[in-house]
């Protein structure tokens, strides 16, 4: 077994017609920390006529061990995905980094162990949320199940997370989806390809490291003088934003989902 | 057993057969654009200005006229030739029509104080050209000594527009490639130069801080 | 002497000893060091900046760039796949063109196979053309401490050399000194042929002027010249020798003697492997097309030739590099073709810079490559050093899986087993497991727990949000912080989504009816 190198580039996925159903990863840090981003997607999700099924007993997809050569901690907590997400229907995970983890990784670490060929059919079914949105139900489609369009003007800027850009390879479905949003204006912090210096326990291990990258993303985030700032990572979100009001420069920062959800849909009283 | 045999031992040993690491063929289909024939002039001297080369467009008439006036330009009163026909005739011309260079052929071993101290330019003969890049071959050997590029401050290379290739693949490919090689096989692309200061351009580090091609559009 | 040049002299011998004293420190250590230095910082930063605008600027066309950097992994690996056996055809081609090819093992017997060449010829000059390998093997240390002078002649690396440092890139050696650095040490420390100093200039060209006055001397008298490989063609039996200067020119043509060390894996097959894997190098190293010279060794002087080198020598190091072409997962290592763009886009390389790295190759490659040569438990602690963006190996020009090689690496250093350096298993990375600490084993252990259990799991995030502020259950206390220095703690919500959606009847299952619809 040798790490794998990317794949050549114009090999795009297949992919599938719009399903009736739809699994949806919440992933760890929105379920604790932005579940009205999670709340915000089913609604989203539903407004397509499919059906969004959320297990309960889903936890984390393993990544932060992973990442850290725990192996075999992440694998055990991956098997408890695989578990939870059985049934033979698409993926909907709300985290780029997570998507990558379930796309990417998840048949490296079962590479060998018997769930492999469980882990790799979960892999294939898996779609980042974005990806869901632009790729499988278009963007056309999307904007037209549209109910509250004559939205204020916001200034946005997108921070796409380096594994939705690498990982993924979705940073163009992030943009699509903000640019067409009504009266949204995009704008991209400079350095936009630059890691915000979040990467899970990176953030913690090399916490001085990883504050420079911080205070260098919040600031060229602050210097595009928007509105608010969106991502479809809550891990960068709650770094730049964290940083941004430690510096007493405070931006909203939504979930992609919520900010979605929110100019394409009346909200007003909905929880 | 020798440290040979022990490394060679330890690569031999490694599992081979269970990667999925199968490569990819080395095929020679060309995967990186070269310039078309008709552009591939202009991609060489284009490509050696923006090196900071300078490009003399003459021909088999006027060449060692056009040259002789950039030398008298960079001043140069000394200047070294290697040991070819070519150079034989250029060392006559300029006897012939000046007094202030003295025009040498290499014959006998280099003697390094000359050729670091007392040389102003050296002039070599390439053997292709390569457009995509800009850049001149020189097969060194007796007849082309390999100081005569590489130490005196101006560089002059003469070369024919029919020894231009599209690129460094294509020439390899081609039957231009000498065999065997040569002891040294240069492609040298612009005049010497450096960036390791704050990333500032500085000509002539160590070799030349000028190179000359003189392009022979009829040849 | 005047008192000003006494005191520029001390400020450098004290900036020199900062230098060695930062050297000793822990990783973090130096990080720190390094963060704090505006000016190291700036010079990072801008480098980085301009190298990755040039390299973007000669890879206009994406798709053409992707099916080149296919094209130059595979050739890489191709080679590997026949390591061995290329390595001898390269032996046989290289001694029938009169190149004498050695083998060293270990650093230290690559030193003193070198040594052994040089006074075999009684050398005692040596100038020096840029080598990573023998910045690897301390080859200059080695040498010295025999009486031997060894000269860098790379303007980086000779800049570096006079400094008392080490290089900080491997492209760019003194990438981290700003000109007004670079005056005073050439002011404070250069010495011409005449015995005079230079005087101080920030012009870089009289500064590169001075430095080529002082290196042509050397060049025209020294005994020999030592070179690095970047490509040796096993078929040609040939040495290629990538570079703008004209100092590797000069060390392999003016002296005598020319000893070329290389890695034993820069081997490719055949001259037609050459082209694209130069035309890769270079623009992903400094963005150019092609550099000035491309210089390609086949033989020492012949009898009828004029100048150039009467003995040329190739020593093969191995240096660890057959344990990794044994290891299942990390021989991609081996495909570096060490242009160091990783470095030029990693983040993290760009903040700290290349000494904070405490070892020959710094950034990505550095940290895949340092821990498997000198063993995980002297050099582990880098591969925290990366947040697994991928910024490297998006730009590795041979698709070297560098994050991927990391995280593994991350593994090998926290295995359970631990497994010293000497350990005749190959397939393992040498001081396997060096880096197992037991409080962060318990963690994970912890961590794999609650997240194995859901009810478990959703009791945790309920009393994040019970006890709401706190960072997360998961990662622990003790870990707030080094976040909340500089960040605010975000807030847990009341409500966790596996709440929320239960509570608006979403399905568990599919085929799982909505319950109580809201």
């Amino acid at each position: 077994m040798t790490a794998q190198s990317e794949p050549p580039h114009a090999a795009r996925r297949a992919y599938p017609s719009v399903p009736r159903q739809v699994y949806l990863l919440g992933t760890c840090l929105v379920d604790s920390f932005y579940p009205q981003a999670g709340m915000d997607a089913i609604r989203l999700l539903e407004a397509q006529g499919i059906e969004v099924v959320f297990p309960q007993a889903q936890t984390c997809c393993g990544q932060p061990a992973w990442n850290s050569g725990y192996d075999e901690e992440a694998r055990s907590v991956a098997r408890q995905q695989l578990h939870a997400f059985a049934a033979d229907i698409p993926v909907v995970v709300m985290m780029s980094s997570c998507a990558g983890m379930v796309h990417k990784e998840y048949p490296l670490l079962f590479r060998g162990q018997p769930e492999e060929a469980q882990a790799i059919a979960l892999a294939q079914r898996t779609y980042e949320f974005s990806e869901f949105l632009v790729d499988v139900i278009g963007v056309e489609t999307l904007m037209g199940t549209a109910t509250d369009a004559g939205s204020a003007a916001l200034t946005v800027a997108l921070h796409t997370s380096c594994s939705a850009r690498r990982s993924m390879g979705v940073a163009e479905q992030h943009r699509t989806l903000v640019e067409n949003l009504p009266a949204v204006t995009l704008v991209e912090p400079e350095r936009v390809t630059e890691c915000c210096g979040f990467g899970g326990t990176f953030a913690v291990k090399q916490a001085d490291i990883s504050a420079a990258m911080a205070a260098d993303k919040a600031a060229a985030v602050a210097a595009t003088g928007c509105d608010l700032l969106t991502s479809a990572d809550c891990g960068c979100l709650m770094n730049i934003s964290g940083t941004l009001s430690k510096q007493g420069k405070e931006i909203p920062a939504q979930h992609l989902a919520s900010l979605l959800y929110q100019r394409l849909y009346a909200t007003e009283g909905e929880s | 057993m020798s440290s040979r045999e022990r490394i060679l031992a330890r690569l031999r040993q490694a599992a081979v057969g269970d990667s999925p690491r199968v490569p990819q063929a080395v095929s020679s289909d060309r995967v990186w654009p070269a310039p078309d024939k008709a552009d591939w002039l202009d991609a060489l001297c284009q490509n050696l200005r923006d090196n900071h080369a300078e490009v003399l467009l003459t021909d088999q008439q006027t060449w060692m006229a056009d040259l002789l006036a950039r030398l008298q330009k960079y001043n140069v009163s000394r200047l070294l030739c290697g040991n070819h026909d070519t150079a034989a005739r250029l060392q006559q011309y300029i006897q012939s029509q000046s007094d202030d260079i003295d025009t040498q052929r290499v014959t006998t071993d280099i003697e390094k104080e000359v050729i670091f101290q007392q040389v102003d330019a050296g002039f070599s003969v390439a053997s292709a050209a390569l457009a995509e890049t800009g850049s001149l071959v020189i097969e060194t050997g007796p007849q082309e000594p390999r100081t005569v590029s590489l130490v005196p401050p101006l560089n002059i290379i003469l070369v024919r527009q029919s020894q231009l290739q599209a690129d460094f693949s294509a020439w390899a490919a081609s039957t231009s490639v000498p065999d065997p090689m040569p002891t040294n096989l240069l492609l040298i692309s612009g005049p010497s130069k450096t960036a390791d200061i704050q990333q500032t351009l500085a000509y002539g580090a160590h070799g030349p801080k000028s190179l000359i091609v003189v392009m022979l559009t009829d040849a | 002497m005047a008192e000003s040049m006494i005191k520029l002299r001390d400020e450098l011998d004290a900036e020199q000893q900062d230098f060695s004293d930062m050297q000793q420190q822990h990783f973090k250590v130096r990080a720190r060091m390094a963060l704090e230095n505006d000016a190291l910082r700036n010079s990072f930063r801008g480098a980085s900046d301009f190298l990755m605008a040039k390299r973007a600027s000669v890879f206009p066309d994406d798709e053409a760039l992707q099916a080149l950097r296919s094209r130059g992994e595979a050739i890489r690996q191709h080679s590997l796949n026949h390591l061995p056996d290329l390595l001898e055809t390269l032996e046989k081609n290289l001694t029938a063109n009169g190149i004498r090819v050695h083998w060293a093992e270990t650093a230290d017997e690559a030193c003193a196979l070198i040594h052994g060449i040089l006074a075999d010829n009684n050398a005692r000059t040596v100038v020096k053309g840029k080598s990573m390998v023998s910045e690897e093997i301390e080859l200059n240390h080695y040498l010295q401490e025999k009486g031997i002078e060894c000269l860098e002649s790379d303007m980086g690396e000779y800049l570096v050399q006079l400094a008392g440092e080490t290089p900080s890139h491997i492209i760019m050696p003194a990438i981290h000194k700003n000109k007004e650095q670079i005056a005073r040490l050439m002011h404070g420390r250069a010495e011409t042929a005449d015995g005079q100093g230079v005087p101080y200039t920030e012009d870089v060209d009289e500064l590169i002027g001075n430095a080529r006055a002082i290196l042509r001397e050397k060049f025209m008298n020294a005994d020999a010249g030592i070179s690095g490989v970047n490509m040796a063609v096993a078929n040609t039996g040939t040495l290629c020798l990538v570079e703008n200067e004209g100092n590797g020119r000069m060390t392999t043509t003016v002296p005598k003697l020319h000893i070329a060390v290389t890695g034993i894996e820069k081997v490719v097959e055949d001259l037609a492997d050459v082209p694209e894997l130069l035309t890769l190098l270079t623009r992903s190293a400094t963005g150019q097309k092609i550099s000035t010279y491309f210089n390609m060794i086949s033989g020492p002087k012949k009898n009828d030739e004029l100048d150039g080198p009467e003995q040329v020598h190739l020593v093969l190091v191995d240096n660890g590099r057959s344990r990794i072409f044994n290891h299942p997962v990390l021989q991609p290592t081996l495909q570096c073709i060490r242009c160091g763009a990783c470095m030029n886009h990693c983040p993290v390389y760009a903040r700290v810079g290349g000494h904070a790295y405490g070892s020959t190759y710094p950034g990505p490659i550095g940290q895949v490559v340092t821990p498997q040569i000198g063993g995980l438990d002297n050099n582990g602690d880098m591969l925290s050093a990366c947040s697994l963006n991928g910024a490297c190996g998006e730009a590795c020009p041979v698709r070297i899986p560098l994050p991927a090689l990391i995280r593994e690496l991350r593994h090998e250093a926290n295995h359970p087993q631990f497994i010293n350096a000497a350990d005749a298993d190959l397939t393992r990375v040498k001081q396997r497991g060096a880096k197992r600490s037991l409080g962060e084993s318990i963690i994970w252990k912890g961590w794999a727990l609650a997240h194995r259990y859901p009810p478990l799991y959703q009791m945790m995030s309920r009393s994040i949000a019970i006890g709401r502020g706190l960072l997360s259950g998961s990662l622990g206390n003790r870990l707030l912080a080094p976040w909340t220095d500089s960040r605010t703690a975000p807030k847990a919500a009341a409500q966790s989504l596996h709440q929320m959606v239960k509570k608006r009847g979403v399905a568990s299952q599919p085929g799982q009816h909505k319950e109580h619809e809201q």
